[in-house]
């Protein structure tokens, strides 16, 4: 078998940002090596102890190290309509008891790719701010990248209607990242609005007989619940365990490689991500877009995935 | 008959357009403005006039407009078009003679003095439209509604990766003219792109020996791509106004990005789905083309176009 891929996990727990962590910690394809916290769907605070609650539900036993409390450039914006007042609501949480690391999270990156033998993928599944500080303030660590996956941007949007949330929060942060030349897959909305939680979908994780099968259970039903309020879907879109997926089987989806860059500047467009899907600005393509979810393959390795808790 | 007034940067898929309006029963063209935009006006104008020869149409008057977008230096697609704006066909010498007024005037003209409310297609940048309705908003109220060629959804551009040609040229205009209130059916470049005619559809037009139909034939030519299929662009909105149905829209939310980054002239076309066209909502509503039937589309224009004049 091979080698267990190394991921350092960025999130914003957030409901996704939960089921992505579970998964990314439970499969042997997988060494999850830290997992490390951003404000976006809610304030650092908040997704800071989130992350914590899930790995304490959970026994994941990997260090957090808490990361940046607002974005490069613009002011702080939340989506508590989507995620509820805590970042997480729904499912009621034990008590973190675990502390967290003393250094944060851009330092925490640096450290661990600098004293890396291997490489290490990156999967930022919220706003790209930490990724960007790390490698602005240490360069070096992009030798020790071997990709960087994450979940953000799209040919639509979901905050306006040309901007994904995750870009829009930070859209400075993500050109860094694009501009960044190591490898990258993005993990848009076109990708992530296939990978729909349905009704069916719930009841088969339901019959899973474990406490961390019942908390997604319940974090889906919340998740689905303010989809449909706000977003009117049928069914929660589990964007961000896409990237995690991913990382585990690279043909869980097909890619195109694409030139992406991130409008900082318009009035309506600020955080959209510019797909050149047509090679219409002749520029060299520097990111690999995610484009058609195999459903078999995703829910088969979701579903196996949780079983490893039972 | 439908009276229609056209604005045109012609361009080969314009003087498509402009066959295919000319030749209908159903359209009474009343007027024809010109814009810079594929080309300089100035060769569009001419290019129109040539056109309008070829048809054998009768006295429309036709007028130059705005030369540059209204804020903006002028943007061509000439390495596309050819500096003439029709690549390496020859247009016979033009006998007719446009009118003195400007185009800005003519349409305002035109409009006011129709006893009926007019159609305008617009099938270039939006100048001439935009001025036209700042300097006499009143024409507003003789408007059915404005049909027009322009914008991309999320399929892409074609000038830059969000950003269809005609409202790039002219973002601003394009703002002008989506916020006039006016109803508006935006045909854009995604649905250009399924109004494809296959190379046996052309043949129908080689073989038949009338001036429009041997044009229309070497125009098709001109524009077909590697895969020998030619993509009618302008003539998509001249559908759309001879028969409605053959375009399905949606109303839907539209802005333009005027700010210079990566996205100007994008149209921003709001189609998440958990929206709901709220009245309170201040930006304009626009009928968005989603689809076109291409066999109706290619069956009515290549069957408009075999018409004997």
């Amino acid at each position: 078998m091979l080698k267990a891929r190394k991921i350092i996990l960025d999130c914003d727990p957030g409901h996704d940002d939960a089921i992505a962590l579970l998964m990314a910690a439970a499969n042997p394809k997988i060494e999850l090596v830290g997992v490390t916290t951003v404000a976006g769907n809610s304030t650092i605070e908040k997704t800071t102890l989130n992350a914590q609650k899930v790995c304490e539900l959970a026994g994941i036993h990997v260090p957090i190290a808490q990361g940046a409390s607002r974005p490069l450039v613009r002011e702080q914006v939340t989506a508590s309509s989507i995620h509820g007042e805590s970042g997480l609501d729904g499912p009621s949480l034990p008590t973190p008891t675990k502390p967290l690391l003393e250094i944060d999270a851009v330092d925490f990156i640096i450290q661990t790719l600098s004293q890396s033998d291997e490489k290490i993928t990156l999967v930022p599944v919220g706003p790209l701010t930490n990724i960007a500080l790390a490698i602005r303030k240490e360069p070096k660590i992009l030798d020790k990248i071997e990709e960087i996956v994450f979940m953000g941007g799209g040919r639509f949007g979901n905050w306006t209607p040309a901007a994904e949330f995750n870009i829009y929060v930070d859209a400075e942060a993500a050109q860094i990242v694009l501009d960044s030349g190591v490898p990258i897959t993005m993990v848009g909305l076109d990708l992530t609005h296939q990978a729909i939680a349905t009704k069916a979908i719930q009841q088969q994780i339901a019959q899973i007989d474990h406490k961390v099968a019942r908390f997604v259970v319940e974090l889906l039903e919340f998740f689905s619940e303010t989809y449909k309020e706000v977003f009117g879907f049928e069914g929660a879109p589990i964007h961000d365990a896409c990237c995690v997926a991913y990382c585990i089987d690279p043909d869980v989806f097909t890619t195109s490689h694409l030139r992406v860059d991130v409008e900082t500047n318009g009035q309506f467009t600020y955080g959209m991500t510019v797909i050149d899907l047509h090679g219409v600005t002749k520029r060299a393509a520097n990111v690999h877009v995610a484009m058609e979810l195999n459903q078999d393959k995703f829910w088969s390795l979701m579903l196996d995935t949780l079983q490893n808790y039972r | 008959m439908k009276p229609v007034f056209i604005d045109v940067d012609t361009g080969v898929d314009d003087a498509l357009a402009l066959l295919f309006a000319l030749q209908s029963p159903l359209l009474d063209v009343i007027g024809i403005s010109t814009v810079s935009g594929n080309v300089h006006v100035d060769h569009t104008y001419r290019n129109t006039l040539a056109v309008l020869d070829i048809a054998q149409a009768p006295d429309i008057p036709v007028a130059r407009g705005m030369d540059a977008p209204l804020i903006r230096p002028l943007h061509t697609a000439a390495e596309i078009h050819g500096e003439s704006g029709f690549g390496d066909i020859q247009l016979p010498e033009v006998v007719r003679n446009g009118v003195e007024e400007h185009g800005v005037d003519l349409m305002i003209r035109k409009v006011k003095e129709s006893p009926e409310p007019v159609t305008l297609i617009l099938l270039g940048p939006l100048t001439n439209m935009a001025v036209a309705l700042k300097k006499e908003p009143s024409i507003q109220d003789n408007i059915r509604e404005l049909v027009i060629m322009g914008g991309a959804g999320a399929k892409g551009g074609n000038v830059t990766p969000v950003a269809e040609f005609n409202i790039y040229v002219d973002p601003d205009a394009a703002h002008v003219v989506f916020s006039s209130g006016l109803p508006i059916r935006l045909v854009t470049w995604d649905v250009c792109m399924q109004a494809v005619l296959h190379p046996e559809e052309n043949m129908q037009l080689k073989e038949t020996q009338t001036p429009v139909a041997q044009y229309a034939y070497r125009l098709i030519q001109f524009l077909r791509d590697n895969n020998d299929e030619t993509f009618l662009c302008d003539p998509s909105a001249v559908c759309a106004v001879i028969d409605e149905s053959v375009i399905q829209t949606e109303v839907l939310p539209v802005e333009v990005e005027t700010q210079e980054g990566l996205t100007r002239g994008m149209t921003i076309i709001d189609v998440r789905p958990f929206l709901q066209v709220d009245p309170a909502d201040p930006r304009p509503k626009l009928q968005v083309a989603m689809n076109i039937e291409r066999e109706r589309f290619s069956q009515l224009f290549i069957q408009t176009l075999l018409q004997q004049g």
